[in-house]
């Protein structure tokens, strides 16, 4: 069981001006299973390139239970890659795929026939051992790859979007089999993603990075409920805002005031209040109320969806697939915000927020 | 600070072969080229000196000299080469579109004879028809030279079409006519510019192997039809070392030009060159 | 009438190389055979096999054009590898020396051919500077590199011409698959050397197979280079045939058709071996 700590990482690539990772501090419990999540460009991959060693830190420290790993050659690491794409080799045979980590150490041909054997057993791909990769499936092609990479015992597992290149039904499967392996073999394993969707079916924390920079590092409930800024909001889908001024336990805005929960913001400080398309409720309950005219209905199958302007600001609201009394297209409607759903960001944190690039 | 210098140690070991590699190549590349731009300049140049003792443009004057065979070469250089590469443009597109985008009978028969010319060696050949070409009058004529320098030509030239053709989608010509395009316009913006850098790059073998052929040239020019080539060889062979390297550089500059026009078409992962990971 | 537009798309192409290539050829062989009514051979015979492979000038021949060949191409996949795998990194001046490697590709063979004489013969450049350094007292002590046994001059054109050649196949090679195989079997555990044997190696080498076998069969059967730069005796099969072919005796004609066509035909069957092997191994893995 190992753990991983990030200290103070950085990275700049040869000819950039800009870092790709900017002092960047994690730390990854040992068999825990963490996502570094983030639009392309942000600097994930590059983290876990640092992580395995195939790419220099340029400055700060890569540590494995608390010992500095920077100068150890990625074939010494123990940490091995699961790439998007497979990469498996295209001229070996699903055996000697699997058996490559093996011979690289020179482990006697005996023992790796059986390990080999034990690895195609763990994945369910046994008979398969003389089948090229040109045979297989794409989610065969991931399941071989995986176990390329735990043959050598690795102490930690890094996966490149491993769910990204599969159907929907294989996404399922192959999330299972991640997560069942991950918790026979309590292996610390990270992955990156694109796909907020693919962090939160299998990690356990999500570390959200934009431009090089840490965002957020936090179990993916939290980012739906308590988002640290509006841009991280945004990049988990869809919000509602509505700008005030925090006084007490009730936020004052142009169109009224709300109540909430939320403590340790300052009093007299500006917030945006955030809240999800389906913690809106459709009643009038006369607290923390919105009258507003909808401008759209739209019929999603599972859901209706109700469009209208709050203050200048578009917002969704998802409500029960059946059309409700009162709640009909150009007419005012009443929209209640629960108070424990409500959460607030300071003005403050937001001068770094930058358009959004999704 | 020696955590850092033990991390680069071995990088900057990489380096220094690198650069050893880089070094000869540039090297490598540019020695052989350089002794004749000296050569072709000097009037007595004698062993061990390492400048010539005496400058002159003799070579220079002879080349351009009208009196002289060599603007007569060559011109004929130019003609052939020219025409075995508009003939080679206009049997090449065709044949390069059937192989590239259509599935027939027997076309591994088709590849195999149209690229067997690129293998198999044209000498043979080239001995075995002088018989006939010497009966139909073609043997010392121009259209007999331009006849056999398509043999080792049309391949390259049909290669590097198909290749384009292979990756050229029809559905943008179904397209185009969709939008209102007729057939000629259709042509001209659609289909010419997609396989434009095929036939560029095409047209530049066939050129380039014709400008450099000699053996076939003399068997059925025999030696009557004087290209740069022939020049060349006979200069070599009189141990004129100035002329021979004057003439070299005359020689070498259509390659230049084409490769300096040319080489955006001509990149590592040009469909010239990777046609033939298909013989 | 699909079918019939294929045909004519193809025709013209068809009609020049089997009219002028395959004819050729047969030409060739007939007259190789002393059977050729036309003009005036009429006694069908295998002299000329029988005579060129009991002449130990030929069998010199053929020696001198093998050891060239073979030498030229595995020194040709060797040296394109080296340079791609350095040419592939990033440095100053890339673009530059991207393009110095490009160009031997179209400067014809005649003019490398005599800036390597001009460079490497005992009169040459480099045989200057070892005398003005002292090395050597006398121009004869500089070793022989051109016009010599063993054809050094010869195979140092033919590399200077192929190496880019075969490199820019690897490089694109290289460049396709990326940096990711090489990644994936560090964290697998493979080090430098493992990775390149085990893991590059076994990329490039299916990948410059073809463009190998098309330099070989370039070498085994061109004319102009040994010409310039080889020994009258032993010369390369091609030199031989062609001169057999303007001897002045005609009855050395067969002989040297004779030559020409067994240059032919060994280059086509070692293309078919190829293409079989090839087949094999694919064939196994299905």
């Amino acid at each position: 069981m190992t753990s991983v700590t990030l200290r103070n990482l950085q990275k700049t690539y040869d000819n950039a001006t800009e870092p790709a990772v900017k002092d960047l501090n994690l730390e990854i419990k040992a068999g825990e299973l963490v996502a570094l999540l983030g639009p392309s460009g942000c600097g994930k991959t590059t983290t876990l390139k640092m992580v395995a060693g195939l790419h220099d830190v340029t400055e700060g420290e890569v540590l494995f239970n608390g010992v500095a790993v920077n100068n150890i050659k990625p074939e010494k690491r123990e940490v091995v890659m699961v790439y998007q794409n497979y990469l498996l080799f295209p001229y070996m045979n699903v055996e000697d795929n699997i058996g490559f980590g093996l011979r690289m150490r020179k482990v006697p041909k005996a023992e790796i026939a059986d390990r080999v054997g034990k690895m195609l057993k763990l994945v369910q791909l046994e008979g398969f051992e003389k089948r090229k990769p040109s045979q297989l499936s794409g989610g065969q092609k991931q399941r071989i790859a995986l176990a390329r990479a735990l043959i050598i015992r690795p102490k930690i597992l890094l996966l490149d979007e491993p769910l990204s290149n599969l159907d929907a039904h294989l996404r399922d499967e192959m999330r299972e089999m991640i997560l069942n392996i991950h918790r026979e073999f309590g292996l610390t394993t990270i992955f990156v993603t694109h796909d907020q969707e693919e962090a939160v079916l299998l990690a356990d924390r999500i570390a959200l990075m934009f431009d090089g920079v840490l965002q957020q590092y936090s179990p993916p409930k939290e980012f739906y409920e308590k988002p640290r800024t509006k841009r991280i909001a945004s990049f988990f889908g869809n919000h509602n805002r509505l700008y005030g001024v925090l006084q007490g336990t009730v936020v004052h805005t142009a169109i009224g005031d709300f109540a909430t929960e939320q403590v340790g913001i300052p009093d007299g400080s500006k917030v945006c209040l955030v809240i999800r398309p389906q913690s809106v409720l459709l009643e009038h309950s006369g607290a923390n109320c919105i009258k507003a005219v909808i401008n759209r209905i739209i019929y999603m199958g599972t859901y209706i969806r109700y469009r209208i302007t709050v203050d200048g600001n578009e917002w969704d609201i998802m409500g029960d697939p059946h059309p409700l009394a009162g709640y009909e297209e150009g007419k005012e409607a009443c929209f209640t915000l629960p108070k424990d759903k409500i959460w607030l960001i300071p003005e403050t944190l937001e001068t770094q927020e930058t358009p959004e690039r999704i | 600070m020696s955590e850092i210098q033990k991390q680069q140690a071995p990088r900057k070991q990489v380096n220094i072969i690198r650069n050893i590699v880089l070094l000869g190549i540039v090297l490598g590349v540019l020695l052989p080229m350089l002794p004749q731009l000296i050569w072709s300049i000097t009037h007595r140049w004698y062993f061990p000196d390492l400048i010539p003792s005496e400058w002159s443009a003799r070579s220079w004057e002879y080349i351009v000299n009208p009196n002289t065979r060599v603007i007569r070469a060559f011109l004929n250089s130019l003609v052939i080469a020219s025409a075995v590469t508009v003939i080679g443009i206009v049997i090449g597109v065709p044949a390069g579109k059937a192989l590239g985008m259509y599935k027939f009978k027997l076309k591994w028969l088709v590849e195999l004879i149209i690229l067997a010319p690129a293998i198999v060696p044209s000498l043979a050949a080239t001995m075995g028809i002088q018989v006939i070409f010497i009966r139909i009058g073609l043997a010392d004529t121009m259209l007999g030279v331009i006849l056999v320098h398509l043999i080792p030509t049309l391949p390259y030239m049909i290669v590097t079409l198909s290749g384009v053709f292979a990756n050229y989608d029809p559905e943008f010509e179904e397209q185009a006519r969709s939008l209102g395009a007729n057939r000629a316009k259709t042509f001209f913006l659609i289909t010419l510019p997609a396989v434009f850098p095929g036939i560029v790059t095409g047209s530049m073998f066939a050129f380039l192997i014709s400008w450099g052929q000699y053996i076939l040239t003399i068997l059925v020019g025999g030696g009557r039809i004087i290209t740069l080539p022939i020049l060349l060889f006979s200069f070599t062979g009189s141990g004129d070392n100035s002329i021979a390297s004057a003439l070299s550089i005359v020689f070498v500059l259509p390659a230049i030009i084409i490769l300096i026009v040319t080489s955006k078409f001509l990149s590592g992962k040009s469909s010239g060159m990777g046609g033939f990971g298909s013989i | 009438m699909k079918k019939f537009s294929i045909l004519i798309m193809l025709a013209p192409a068809l009609a020049v190389i089997i009219l002028l290539f395959l004819g050729g050829l047969l030409l060739g062989l007939l007259q190789s055979v002393n059977y050729m009514p036309i003009i005036g051979l009429n006694d069908f015979s295998l002299n000329a096999y029988a005579s060129i492979f009991s002449d130990s000038q030929f069998l010199g021949s053929l020696a001198l054009t093998l050891g060239i060949s073979i030498v030229t191409t595995l020194l040709t996949i060797v040296f394109s590898i080296v340079t791609a795998l350095a040419l592939r990194q990033t440095f100053l001046g890339k673009r530059l020396v991207n393009f110095l490697y490009q160009f031997p590709i179209t400067i014809p063979h005649l003019v490398i051919a005599i800036g390597i004489m001009l460079l490497y013969s005992q009169s040459g450049f480099f045989s200057r500077i070892a005398t003005n350094l002292g090395f050597i007292s006398t121009q004869s002590e500089f070793p022989i590199l051109v016009y010599d046994d063993l054809g050094i001059g010869i195979v140092l054109v033919y590399l200077w011409k192929q190496i880019p050649f075969v490199g820019l196949i690897v490089l694109s090679i290289l460049q396709s698959s990326g940096n990711d195989f090489e990644e994936l079997a560090h964290s697998l555990g493979a080090n430098k050397w493992q990775t390149f044997r085990h893991v590059l190696l076994p990329l490039i080498i299916p990948g410059i197979l073809p463009a190998s076998i098309i330099c070989f069969a370039f070498v085994f059967g061109s004319y102009e280079v040994p010409f310039l730069l080889g020994k009258p005796y032993p010369a390369v099969l091609s030199v031989l045939a062609y001169r057999l072919y303007e001897d002045t005796d005609l009855s050395a004609r067969p002989e040297a058709m004779a030559i020409a066509v067994f240059i032919a035909v060994f280059v086509s069957i070692l293309v078919l071996v190829y293409k079989k092997v090839i087949k094999n191994v694919s064939g196994r893995a299905d």
